[in-house]
């Protein structure tokens, strides 16, 4: 995807062209909101930003997104291979219905934001909580759960294969699971562990395991830690994953013994004395050499400010103070936790000022992205402020992470806003049609005259309910078009103001959703809040 | 709708936004839903009802954005939900007009937002 970002927005250059000192009339108005809408559909048209269509996946060119729906879908069990194609063909819409019925959802073959991608979310996404109570249905565990639950046991260490299907034994794992939580954690629980949501929300919440392992007592027995470091080491692997480090999730088995030939023969070890830096120096060189999950955790504390001896030290030697490694991970999760959009805002925009000749690299790297987009935001983000503290912010460049951040704030916003602006037009219908929302035919009816005045008319016998009904129906309709206003409006003006600094074309459009990001989980909560009153406003 | 064709829409509708006048009138409904769709125009249809004594006028709210108000106070305090449509009616119209000020000021540039 080639983005020349000093091209774009014709549509909205020429209507600040022509009419910027022109008087203030209707005609200016309606001029620029249709050329700014123009424009994002044009940047939405050329691959800029490409929000998952709302139905009809044949149109989608988010090539990314459909990888990832195809890669989860393969993990999941539901597609033999994953070919990483980024097209939806008949195998995946099969896969997809598939998931679907497992899942208990309306089955129509597409990936859609209002159902089926919040529930691929919430199953395999590290980051989405998980809501149990829709994975139940008569105390009985969903199929597509019980998927998941196997992958999470696989990616945790404690099955060695992913899923393949919904009837395979999950009982054993889940007892592992059990076994190591009480030795790692000292939780003991009366109940058996299961398919019960006790259990599973242990499971699935990433967040929690480690803060857990962050807080693990120093002495850990051999026992424990001969049962355990698996579980230790994939928890490990998937927050390295989750923060943009070059490691997979998953495929480290705990029990298979490390053959690490020596010249004199061969020595067998554990995978947990290779981590307890038990080996020699030559078997050192070849951890070095041949494990991606010692080269992240290498490079993660490199990017923590350690010299390269410390880091080493500390990645050969893992499992002997594997608690640090998680509490630095834990710290920034807290600590990001306490910071808002309009920080994240200005962090960025910042950073983006300072680097717009980079900005063509995100696109390059969009392709890589695969689910990493959709899942780590907030651990990438704790990584970018510990990258501006401690490393190097004057030589960080626009590399993977940077472009996860600065793609996934920014289509954010553009979801946003170009939901908002795809409503627009129902909206302004509903208020300058004569008959205005909220009248029925036999209670009330609220009638706008030319002039924009109201009348109202109430029936001598009507039901005092369906007046207040109707009452109800009106005054949100009216908020609803005053929000569509807001959003609109601000939209416009922030661009306005980006565009009167000098930048333009489609520099200027990032520029702009990344700063009107600060309200946009604002304009996300009124869109649900709305979305429940008018469920049709966002289909037309 | 599609924007282009919500805006030429809007364009038309939008006339005086200086003024927001609400009336509300009690009576056979049927009578002015019918005019909305027959050959009169609504305006026609209301006053017929208001002569043949089908509809008769409870309250009255004029709001002029420079201050200034009007309000017809009727003798007997009406229904609440008649005074709840009659608000409703005004506070919608208040509100839209405000949005569209808004969308003026921010996209016009009356304003902009730092």
């Amino acid at each position: 995807m080639n983005i020349d970002f000093n091209q774009g927005m014709p549509r909205l250059s020429a209507a600040f062209d022509s009419t910027g000192y022109g008087p203030v009339t209707m005609e200016r108005l309606c001029e620029r909101i249709a050329a700014t809408q123009g424009d994002l559909l044009e940047a939405e048209g050329k691959g800029l930003f490409v929000p998952l269509p709302k139905s009809k996946p044949e149109r989608s060119k988010d090539t990314s997104r459909i990888k990832t729906i195809r890669n989860r879908l393969f993990i999941l069990g539901y597609l033999e291979k994953d070919t990483g194609r980024g097209n939806p063909d008949d195998s995946l819409k099969e896969a997809i219905r598939a998931f679907q019925a497992e899942a208990g959802l309306d089955i129509d073959g597409w990936v859609g934001e209002q159902e089926t991608w919040p529930a691929l979310q919430e199953l395999v996404s590290f980051e989405t909580p998980i809501d149990l109570s829709k994975w139940f249905r008569n105390d009985q565990a969903l199929p597509a759960l019980r998927r998941a639950v196997g992958l999470r046991l696989f990616v945790l260490g404690v099955l060695p294969n992913r899923p393949r299907s919904p009837h395979e034994a999950l009982g054993s794992g889940l007892r592992t699971f059990g076994q190591i939580w009480e030795m790692l954690f000292g939780e003991s629980d009366k109940t058996e562990p299961g398919l019960t949501t006790e259990w599973l929300r242990r499971l699935f919440d990433m967040d929690g395991i480690t803060h857990r392992l962050s807080m693990v007592s120093d002495a850990l027995s051999r026992e424990t830690l001969n049962i355990s470091h698996g579980f230790i080491i994939n928890a490990a692997k998937i927050e390295l994953w989750l923060m943009g480090y070059r490691v997979e999730p998953g495929g480290y088995d705990m029990i298979q013994q490390q053959q690490l030939p020596e010249p004199n023969g061969s020595v067998e070890l554990t995978g947990m004395d290779i981590w307890m830096r038990s080996a020699t120096a030559s078997q050192y060189h070849k951890i070095k050499r041949n494990f991606k999950f010692y080269k992240a955790l290498h490079r993660f504390w490199i990017d923590n400010g350690y010299d390269d001896k410390t880091a080493d030290s500390m990645s050969v030697g893992f499992l002997k103070d594997f608690q640090a490694f998680f509490r630095v991970v834990d710290q920034e999760l807290q600590d990001d936790a306490s910071v808002g959009e309009a920080e994240r805002q200005i962090e960025l925009e910042k950073f983006v000022l300072k680097r717009k000749d980079q900005l063509p690299a995100v696109y390059q790297k969009v392709k890589g992205f695969g689910a990493r987009i959709w899942d780590g935001a907030r651990r990438v983000w704790g990584w970018f402020r510990r990258m501006m503290k401690k490393v190097s912010q004057k030589v960080l460049e626009i590399g993977t992470n940077m472009s996860r951040i600065i793609y996934g704030f920014a289509l954010g916003s553009f979801t946003v806003v170009s939901d908002v602006f795809g409503a627009m037009g129902t909206m302004i219908q509903w208020v300058t049609n004569p008959v205005l929302p909220g009248s029925d035919k036999k209670n009330v009816l609220f009638r706008r005259d030319f002039d924009n005045d109201i009348y109202v008319a109430i029936d001598r016998s009507a039901e005092s309910g369906k007046v207040a009904a109707g009452c109800e129906k009106l005054e949100r309709t009216a908020q609803v078009f005053v929000f569509g206003c807001r959003v609109i409006g601000t939209f416009v003006s922030i661009l306005a103001d980006v565009y009167k600094t000098g930048w333009t074309a489609y520099f200027g459009l990032v520029l702009a959703l990344i700063r009107i990001r600060r309200i946009t989980d604002k304009i996300r909560n009124l869109i649900e809040a709305y979305q429940q009153v008018f469920p049709t406003l966002y289909s037309t | 709708m599609s924007l282009k064709n919500a805006l030429d829409e809007l364009k038309n509708a939008v006339g005086d936004l200086t003024s927001l006048e609400v009336q509300t009138y009690i009576g056979e409904i049927d009578v002015v839903v019918e005019g909305q769709t027959g050959s009169t125009s609504f305006e026609d249809s209301l006053k017929k009802a208001k002569t043949d004594g089908k509809i008769t006028l409870q309250l009255v709210t004029k709001l002029n954005f420079d201050g200034d108000g009007i309000v017809l106070v009727p003798a007997s305090a009406p229904a609440d939900y008649i005074q709840q449509a009659h608000d409703t009616a005004l506070k919608a119209g208040n509100d839209v007009r405000q949005g569209l000020i808004a969308l003026f000021a921010d996209v016009i540039g009356l304003k902009t937002s730092k």
